[in-house]
């Protein structure tokens, strides 16, 4: 009976308590809010920079992708021909010796340009696919001839069906299978008329998937650009923080039972409000530029999200040891340069270096700066579409750097800001 | 009423970067529901003291107890139990008056419902109210301290420090404080600490009086002991306008009754009880030697006094 009491106090005292945590973080997150919101250099740093960027960025590489006029299609030819008497038809191999044929002159006088380029396979395979889409970066459209081609061709009532497949999101895929429409219809056409008749119907059934894209600079870069807006928070975390040392605000707080996890939990919740909101904008903007992310923007969306804890983490490293907000300012700046292009050494072909290796999953020296880990877990889940489960290594990784720099940041902040002074 | 609020144990503070004594091995003991003033010219370390007994400013060496338990900066018990108002006004720019206050109030887990109406009780003693909604970077510099000053006061602390607060106030919010703080000591048996350099309000408002100077508290007392011990009466300070020599002094000495005399450059000291009643007799002495007072200044026998016969300093330097 007593231990029943007792119990139930502890619990009413538990349950006080983190009603008191929560209540306490949460009044110095919506604090922090404030101030910042209030601060128009804030939001000029924290959101139009990083959109300005963006929409120049995407002025220059970016826009919606119309001006190609030769496609990279991957062929695979499954039709076996058909014999009639002892005539043997192969009208697949027809079909892909047209369409290799078909050029267009760009001007009077100049040599004319093929308009496919045939990269030819014998089976629908994966690694033939991830070979075009990965290291060339090119394919704009997949044909698959069926077995019955030949057959179907010849005989005049059928309906003529073969399969393309691609990224309807693309705009280089739309211009692609019209073009191959065209010729594809006249293709057949003249077949028949030249057996004698025609009366069925040429079909092209559309497989759409979501990964043959085509890659541009700016799609590589888009990671880079809404991770710069959330590179830019070690800026304003690390300025406020310091600001409150400064102006002697940060005493007040000592005097009150608040603890460190209060301040930093509030902070760095306040820093993941805003980080969304960069994180929405950023996104829809590349969007809007014509990014041609084939993964999901959330998966993305939440990499850049934890990452952005990291930086609130590297702006209390730094406001532990500034006593002016201008010095945490330019020291941020300092930080965040290097950071900031270290992110594109990928893009630029600069490989990191391997740490160690997990069941095959390298961690590199560059992944200690999450910064990079992220861009990179960004590029994989746009650009080549991999999904969480692809990325568990990385998303485990990112979790657990993310924690450290936490750590340190709310041990450097307790021990240099919020002791006694030694002076 | 002489139960240990505060025991202060040889405390020393050494400042690094100058290496300068702020604190010099000082002994005190502060009282449960007392208000005691400390008194001390510009740099005697008033605020050093204060900082190191809120636990802001780390001692050098020695001891601060309350209750017994040695000071804890870490113990919740402790921050609930003390407050500080700083002598420089710290807050929130960006937030308003209310906001500052709130945040603050959250921190000490004190319950919406009550906070609010804690809030508005403070804002209102302080002539604050109207401001309530303003951002506070957009106060004067009065209602600024004002607000510094509910700052430390809204988690209703038992100890409550306070470092030149009536700086900067207008008459009326100095009486609304004074008034305040009488009350909060005697109803709930509170302890404060006050520094000032208002003479009148420290004599009229404390309790007990420490003087301090160089770091070494030179005097604690009552403020009616110290006027008897260390007042010997008022202070004649006389300008002369030529050079003089200890003989007139002596002079002074031998033919005033009761009167202690020291040069100071061009000025002579005296201390007597009564002065007024002397002042025609001195003068005669002075121009009999055919020199002239070219001002002269009395200051009545009161803290003030005490605080210069110790120091050897007057208080309103700044
Ligand atoms: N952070 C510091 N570093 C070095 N010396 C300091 C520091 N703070 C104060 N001092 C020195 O310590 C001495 C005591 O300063 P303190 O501020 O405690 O005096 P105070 O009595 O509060 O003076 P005031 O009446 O002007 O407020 C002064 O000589 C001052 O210059
Ligand atoms: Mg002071």
């Amino acid at each position: 009976m007593k231990d029943k009491d007792n119990f139930k106090n502890k619990l009413a005292s538990l349950t006080k308590n983190i009603g008191y945590e929560f209540r306490t973080t949460f009044t110095i997150s919506i604090k922090y809010l404030k101030e910042i919101f209030r601060s128009k250099l804030f939001l000029i740093i924290a959101i139009m920079l990083p959109a300005v960027l963006m929409i120049f960025m995407g002025v220059i590489f970016g826009g919606p992708i119309s001006a190609v006029q030769s496609y990279n299609i991957l062929v695979i030819n499954e039709d076996i021909g058909y014999t009639n008497d002892t005539t043997t038809y192969q009208f697949g191999e027809s079909l892909i010796n047209t369409l290799g044929n078909v050029t267009y002159p760009l001007e009077e006088g100049e040599v004319p340009m093929n308009i496919f380029y045939i990269f030819e396979t014998d089976v629908y395979n994966q690694s033939t696919e991830d070979f075009l889409i990965y290291e060339e970066h090119g394919l704009h459209l997949t044909l698959i001839i069926p077995e019955n081609f030949s057959e179907v061709v010849f005989n005049f009532d059928n309906d003529v069906r073969v399969t393309v497949v691609g990224d309807p999101l693309t705009g280089v895929y739309q211009n692609s299978v019209s073009t191959f429409t065209t010729i594809y219809n006249e293709f057949v056409d003249a077949v028949r008329f030249s057996l004698g008749d025609d009366t069925g119907q040429s079909v092209i059934e559309e497989h759409h998937i979501g990964i043959v894209g085509n890659t541009t600079v700016f799609d590589l870069m888009v990671p880079g650009f809404v991770i710069i807006g959330i590179v830019m928070n070690i800026v304003f975390v690390s300025t406020i923080l310091t600001e409150e040392y400064e102006l002697k605000t940060l005493e007040k707080l000592q005097l009150t039972p608040m603890r460190t996890i209060h301040l930093i939990g509030g902070l760095s919740l306040t820093q993941l409000f805003v980080a969304l909101v960069q994180i929405i904008v950023l996104f829809a903007l590349s969007l809007a530029f014509g990014y041609n992310a084939i993964g999901s923007y959330v998966l993305a969306g939440v990499i850049v999200w934890i990452m952005s804890l990291s930086m609130s983490a590297i702006g209390m490293m730094i406001a532990a040891f500034s006593k002016k907000g201008t010095i945490a300012s330019s020291i941020s700046s300092v930080v965040a340069i290097p950071l900031y292009m270290i992110t594109f050494f990928p893009v630029w072909g600069i490989e990191t270096i391997p740490m160690f290796q997990i069941n095959g999953n390298v961690f590199g020296v560059f992944d200690i700066l999450p910064t990079n880990l992220a861009t990179r877990m960004v590029n994989q889940v746009m650009i080549y579409g991999q999904t969480l489960s692809d990325l568990t290594f990385e998303f485990v990784s990112l979790i657990i750097v993310t924690v450290i720099y936490l750590a340190i940041g709310l041990v450097l902040v307790s021990i240099f800001k919020l002791r006694p002074k030694k002076e | 009423m002489t139960e240990t609020a505060i025991q202060i144990q040889n405390l020393t503070k050494i400042y690094s970067t100058n290496n300068l004594k702020a604190i010099d091995s000082l002994d005190l003991a502060i009282y449960k529901g007392e208000i005691f003033g400390l008194l001390g010219p510009n740099g005697a370390g008033k605020t050093s003291l204060i900082r190191m007994l809120v636990g802001l400013l780390k001692s050098s060496s020695g001891q601060i107890l309350f209750d017994g338990d040695e000071l804890n900066i870490n113990s919740s018990r402790l921050k609930h139990h003390i407050g500080y108002v700083p002598q420089e006004a710290a807050f929130w720019k960006n937030l308003t008056v209310y906001e500052n206050l709130n945040v603050i109030g959250t921190t000490y887990n004190i319950p919406s419902k009550e906070l609010k109406e804690r809030i508005n009780h403070l804002l209102e003693g302080l002539y604050l109210i109207d401001q309530k909604k303003k951002l506070a970077s957009k106060l004067s510099g009065g209602m600024q301290r004002r607000l510094n000053l509910a700052m430390g006061m809204i988690h209703n602390p038992q100890i409550l420090f306070l470092d030149e607060v009536f700086v900067g106030l207008d008459p009326q919010t100095r009486n609304y404080l004074y008034d305040y703080l009488r009350d909060f000591a005697s109803k709930e048996n509170k302890t404060i600490i006050i520094t000032s350099h208002l003479m009148e309000i420290v004599d009229a408002l404390s309790d007990r009086v420490g003087i301090l100077d160089l770091g070494k508290m030179l005097a604690v007392d009552t403020p009616e002991n110290l006027k008897n011990t260390h007042g010997k009466g008022d202070i004649l300070e006389l300008e002369i306008d030529k050079e003089f020599d200890e003989d007139l002094l002596n002079k002074i000495e031998k033919s005033v009754k009761d009167v202690s005399v020291e040069k100071k450059d061009q000025d002579i000291f005296i201390k007597t009880l009564n002065a007024i009643a002397k002042i025609p007799e001195i003068l005669n002495i002075i121009e009999g030697e055919g020199l002239t007072v070219s001002d002269v200044k009395l200051t009545k026998q009161s803290l003030e006094t005490v605080f210069i016969s110790l120091t050897g300093k007057e208080l309103r330097g700044d």
